[in-house]
């Protein structure tokens, strides 16, 4: 007799156990976001009265993107090396991908990009492009597994471009 | 209830005992797993708000929101941490490289942060929720009036793709 009251008791610690649980779940359940937010985050261009500091301080290799209305152009901050036209309505940000990282493999520390986008360029494809810019994707080792991303260019600095 | 039926229910019970803990238990592994993964899967960052008719590009990125001034650019207006400041037409035909309104709004809510270590963020930091749609040339208003107000860091609002 005695033991079976014992199982009994034991059979009611686990109800109330149970409840805390229930509503932990039903919390969190309904404090988790599903759909997520990030950002995109910018290297401010610094302010005139600051440049003559920069200047002294900037690294030896320049790495400019113009993004236009019709073509991405990659240039060393004197002249244009590369120009990728626009294919039909989408920038060709896997070619850019490709020669910024070969600038990478030149320059492994560099981690400063420029970025300089025309006034008539929509927000989604500066993103597009400064998502090109971070990082590139390329297959795994085997046949089949993720993508693996390389960083390439995090520091991404937006003008206007010339 | 009288004690009798009280007393056979309970000897019921104990017969029945082993299956229904049995059974207790693995639903409570089941809620232990559960529990476990959203706790784990819990951001702790700042949830951002957007409109319904603001269309938020997508991004491979994976930075999660932090505390910050928000801005967002709609098809009427410009609305800094919900407050409507500035009509979008007014900014669309102005030639000035700085929105004055913007600006004097920011100035505001920085001088309110100013003392407050609880919204460090709101002094240093500005998010852009901006439609996919929206001209570079209004964005670098909107970043100009930023960086004019002493703000270093901006980010873009986007979805996780």
């Amino acid at each position: 007799m005695f033991k079976r009251m014992r199982q009994e008791s034991e059979e009611l610690e686990l109800t109330t156990l149970l409840n805390v649980l229930v509503v932990l779940v039903s919390f969190l359940l309904l404090s988790a976001v599903f759909s997520s937010i990030t950002i995109q985050e910018l290297n401010m261009p610094q302010h005139a009265d600051r440049t003559a500091g920069i200047n002294n301080a900037s690294p030896p290799v320049v790495i400019e993107v113009m993004l236009r209305h019709d073509a991405l152009e990659i240039g060393n901050g004197k002249d244009i090396t590369d120009r990728l036209p626009k294919a039909g309505d989408r920038y060709d940000t896997a070619t850019l991908s490709r020669k910024l990282k070969l600038l990478k493999d030149r320059n492994p520390g560099n981690r400063d990009v420029i970025l300089l986008v025309e006034a008539d360029v929509d927000y989604a494809n500066m993103i597009g492009v400064m998502d090109a810019l971070k990082f590139v994707e390329v297959p795994g080792p085997q046949e089949g597994s993720k993508m693996l991303r390389i960083t390439l260019f995090p520091h991404v600095t937006v003008g206007e471009a010339p | 209830m009288t004690l009798s039926t009280a007393k056979h229910r309970r000897s019921r019970a104990a017969h029945k005992g082993d299956t229904a803990t049995m059974m207790l238990t693995s639903l409570m592994d089941i809620f232990i797993v559960l529990v476990l993964y959203l706790l784990v899967n819990q951001s702790s960052g700042i949830v951002l708000e957007t409109p319904d008719h603001v269309v938020l590009p997508d991004s491979g990125v994976d930075t999660l929101p932090r505390q910050s001034v928000l801005i967002v650019l709609s098809e009427q207006e410009v609305r800094i941490q919900g407050q409507p400041v500035v009509a979008m037409s007014e900014v669309l035909t102005s030639n000035e490289q700085e929105i004055a309104p913007i600006r004097q709004a920011i100035d505001r809510i920085k001088a309110d942060a100013q003392n407050d270590p609880a919204r460090a963020g709101l002094r240093t930091e500005v998010t852009i929720v901006a439609d996919r749609g929206v001209r570079f040339s209004l964005l670098n208003k909107v970043m100009r009036s930023c960086a004019d107000a002493g703000y270093g860091k901006i980010s873009f609002a986007v979805n996780q793709k």
